[in-house]
């Protein structure tokens, strides 16, 4: 049944046609990303990222409501979601803007909304007698911690970016030669500013590589195939899987960032995989028809992205139901909707072309060669 | 089956590959030992001891500074390794020592700092943001401000001679209030030393016990210094940090009442010296305290270290006639690699009052290590389902396990040998790292699908004129091609600060896939089906 795919695929449609669509869609993409546009993450837009974690749940109105007092504050692009914390498992309340945002403006907003803010862990200890003096050292240098006694209540407070609980315990009571009870509040806020110049940096960087990586690819496919139309159908296949991820990322929201830049570097890489094989497996092959070539090559390309797309969708089922990494999901989403587009550029397009170019334009080729074997 | 794998056994692509994934073992492991201690703990054997882990996995804080224009001219190379060693210097005299700090793109700072506390982060953005408080004195008097002094940074400005020994100089200009108080305190002083501070401590008194007392007083600094003071009369009388001897471990309150307007004591001794009693009673006098034993150092190494006095070249012109606006520190050191030396920290220090260009923090991000630590976990995770996931298709593909086994076993091989010369060359593992080992090992599989193919469903047809080796060649072909377009697409993303990890592992894994891995499944395969 996976013999002649190519043959049964062309006799269902004339392959002509099959070659223009993904030409056609590819064209279509480009309006599609210029009204919708694709949307920058911070890291190259500049802005602030804020997660706080809230112990309470939050409903659809409790977010609607701290919308509009974040109003207040001009922030532009605001963007309020939900999701869970890797950690803990709680709820997660992330807020995005491509605002700069006044730390001292947006805290008390968002207090009256999800509780105390802890910007940093803090163990709250009450202490019988005084702590001895090394303490402070010893507690500073193992959690990386700030420790502060107060005489008048009798209260030790240690805080750190990321205190261990039970260490700190085991660590008191040791030191302190007394059984402790301790009140460990965590810390549940974390503001990341990224400056406008710095993101239009990693912008211009990311442009400026994405510029050369292509230059780079055309001489390396034109040296390889030292044949410029099949090189050129390589390169068309890629940059139409691009503009396809592109046109997805564009639809589904997901943001370019230094992740999404990261996963269409990796599809051009796949993408021209497939297309290299098939390729080499009709040019470079002298048995069988044009026809059985693809076929064979075929085969096997769709191995090869087959298994690619199932990991993509494994991966994608795994990290939005078990795990919540979110830059998992959005690199993985950009592969599969760029290699479901590969499908089409290498199997319709490509070969198409290929299958063009051999058997009506291939009459010249083989008259050169001839020639030169004279 | 069993003459296959001894014959393979015997080639020499499977037993480099063999010997590959063993060293990278044992150098992932630690046990060949790449990584001496993490955290300031020591590291033995263990799986994932030899890798060193970036800010993603270990947790810690990033800053990145934007460096401005200075105020005449554009920013350059040179000024940026000036600010890079400013920084540096100031932050290793706080105690926090090998924070890296990266210049990068045309004006960028990058600050990793993995373990601190919110308090010593906080110091370090201060630090990052406010000048460093330079200030020359003579005899204990102020003379220049560090805001006072300009130092051309282009080639003019400095240089040296490459004769032995050599002589090197750093020309430098001051401003009007600068030249003036100059003028006033040096006049008369020509041939002594002018002690140059960087944030010298504010307000501070040195305690000390007596014995290290004596020792002070009886060394002198006569091998580099211009004078033979010694190290007692430098801090007292030239520094102006006045010093609380101990005698027997009991604290002078006769005496600790003369420094009433002081605020912080250092203790210039360890606990078995002066003892945490009298650093209590010190806090019980509302002074902040602070401990700087002198562990193996030299005392006067030591000492100097504490005040933050750094140089003290002798002045050798008029400050009010010839040197008043514009002097010329000189120097000489026997070779010119350390005249050169000597002349880059002279400038460094004379820029540190007075950054070269202005720093703004631009982004600030933190990385807890428990989220680290789950993202390791869970990227481990991940990998071994998508292991599972590419021998499942497989295995649906061809319907046979000596297929299925090898492609595995060489996907496995291939992320160790990554991982191996990772820890090797101790490159740091991020997320955009991951992202690469998986970009390489996902290229890997396709590239043996190639293979399988080009050898199986030829050897199942009737004999054809294209041989095994022929079939094989044509499949590197398409793999060597493919290797060569996914390095041309990393190679540009090396200058994108962020995913270097990513172009690096993906460059990496090609290279083990293209001229190890590949090859020696080939091998296997090649075997299996001449079987």
């Amino acid at each position: 049944m996976f013999d002649d795919m190519y043959t049964r695929l062309i006799g269902i449609a004339n392959y002509k046609v099959l070659l223009f669509l993904p030409i056609v869609f590819s064209l279509l993409v480009i309006p599609l990303i210029y009204i919708q546009e694709i949307p920058l993450g911070i890291d190259f837009q500049g802005g602030t990222w804020i997660e706080t974690i809230t112990d309470k749940g939050m409903s659809f109105e409790e977010i609607n409501g701290l919308k509009l007092e974040l109003d207040s504050l001009n922030l532009e692009d605001l963007q309020v979601y939900l999701g869970k914390d890797v950690i803990t498992g709680r709820e997660k309340l992330t807020i995005i803007t491509t605002s700069m945002v006044n730390k001292t403006e947006i805290e008390p907003i968002l207090e009256s909304f999800v509780g105390k803010l802890n910007e940093v862990d803090t163990a709250i200890v009450p202490v019988q007698g005084k702590p001895p003096i090394d303490l402070e050292e010893k507690l500073s240098g193992r959690f990386n911690a700030d420790v502060k006694f107060d005489e008048n209540t009798g209260l030790l407070t240690i805080s750190a970016f990321e205190i261990d609980g039970e260490k700190l315990e085991r660590a008191l009571e040791f030191y302190l030669n007394q059984k402790i009870t301790m009140d460990l509040q965590k810390k549940n806020i974390n503001i990341k500013p990224v400056g406008k110049t710095l993101g239009k940096t990693f912008r211009e960087q990311g442009i400026r590589a994405v510029i050369f990586a292509y230059l780079l690819i055309i001489s390396v496919i034109l040296f390889a195939f030292r044949d410029p139309i099949p090189s050129l159908a390589v390169i068309l296949a890629g940059t139409c899987d691009a503009l396809i991820a592109l046109g997805g990322m564009s639809i589904f929201g997901i943001s370019l960032e230094p992740a999404s830049l990261v996963a269409l570097l990796m599809l051009i890489g796949y993408s021209v995989d497939s297309d290299i094989l098939l390729t080499t497996r009709v040019l470079r092959r002298r048995t069988g028809t044009v026809d059985d070539r693809i076929n064979d090559a075929m085969k096997t390309g769709l191995t090869m992205t087959g298994t690619t797309i199932v990991v993509m969708v494994v991966i994608i089922l795994v990290s939005t139901t078990v795990f919540q990494i979110e830059i998992l999901t959005s690199i993985a989403s950009v592969l599969l909707i760029g290699l479901v587009g590969d499908l089409t550029t290498t199997w319709f397009m490509n070969a198409g072309i290929l299958k063009w170019y051999v058997e009506e334009k291939g009459g010249k080729l083989r008259i050169l060669q001839s020639l030169r074997r004279r | 089956m069993e003459a296959t794998i001894r014959r393979l056994l015997k080639s020499w692509r499977i037993i480099i590959l063999i010997s590959m994934v063993s060293i990278s073992l044992a150098l992932i492991a630690n046990v060949i030992p790449v990584n001496k201690e993490r955290a300031n703990e020591p590291l033995g054997v263990g799986f994932g001891n030899g890798l060193d882990y970036g800010l993603d996995f270990a947790g810690g804080i990033q800053i990145q500074l934007r460096l401005e224009d200075p105020p005449n001219g554009t920013l350059n190379p040179d000024i940026i390794e000036i600010e890079k060693g400013i920084l540096e210097r100031r932050l290793n005299a706080m105690g926090l020592r090998d924070i890296p700090v990266r210049p990068w793109g045309e004006r960028y700072i990058l600050i990793q700092v993995a373990s601190a506390s919110p308090e010593e982060i906080t110091s370090i953005e201060n630090i990052l943001r406010q000048q460093a408080r330079f200030e020359a004195r003579m005899d204990g008097e102020l003379a220049i401000l560090g805001s006072e002094i300009n130092i051309d940074l282009g080639p003019q400005g400095s240089g040296l001679t490459r004769t032995e020994p050599s002589e090197w100089y750093v020309a430098i200009r001051l401003t009007m209030t600068g030249g003036e108080r100059f003028c006033t305190v040096g006049g008369n002083k020509r041939g002594e030393p002018i002690d140059m501070f960087l944030d010298r401590p504010e307000s501070t008194i040195i305690a000390m016990t007596n014995g290290t007392y004596t020792i002070l007083d009886e060394l002198t600094e006569t091998e580099n210094g211009p004078t033979s003071d010694s190290y007692i009369k430098i801090v007292e009388n030239r520094s102006l940090i006045p010093i609380l001897v101990i005698e027997n471990d009991t604290l002078d309150l006769e005496k600790l009442a003369e420094f009433k307007s002081y605020k912080k004591v250092i203790i210039a001794a360890d606990e078995d010296q002066i003892s945490d009693n009298v650093r209590n009673e010190l806090e019980d006098y509302n002074l902040t305290t602070e401990r700087k034993p002198r562990d193996d150092r030299e005392y006067g190494e030591w000492i100097l270290t504490i005040i933050g006095l750094r140089s003290s070249p002798t002045l050798r012109c008029d400050p009010c006639t010839q040197c008043k606006y514009n002097a010329q520190i000189t120097g000489s050191a026997p070779t010119f690699e350390e005249a050169k030396d000597e002349m880059e920290e002279t400038k460094i220090l004379l820029s540190s009052g007075n950054l070269p260009a202005k720093a703004a923090v631009e982004s600030k991000s933190e990385f807890p290590s428990s989220l680290g630590e789950k993202f390791l976990e869970y990227s481990f995770i991940i990998g071994v389902i998508a292991i599972i996931t590419v021998a499942l298709v497989i295995f649906l593909r061809y319907r046979a396990l000596f297929i299925v086994i090898p492609t595995i076993i060489t996907g496995l091989s291939e992320i160790i040998i990554i991982l191996g010369i990772a820890s090797l060359i101790n490159w740091e593992l991020d997320l955009p790292a991951v992202a690469g080992i998986i970009a390489a090992v996902g290229t890997g599989v396709d590239d043996q699908i190639v293979i399988t193919d080009e050898t199986i469903k030829r050897g199942r047809e009737k004999k054809k004129i294209v041989s095994l080796t022929e079939r094989i060649r044509r499949a590197f072909f398409i793999i060597f091609t493919a290797a060569a377009t996914t390095i041309a697409v990393m190679l540009p993303v090396f200058s994108i600060q962020a995913l270097k990890g990513f172009a690096f592992m993906t460059i990496v894994g090609v290279l083990i896939g293209v001229f190890i891995t590949r090859p020696s499944y080939a091998k296997i395969i090649e075997e299996i089906v001449a079987d």
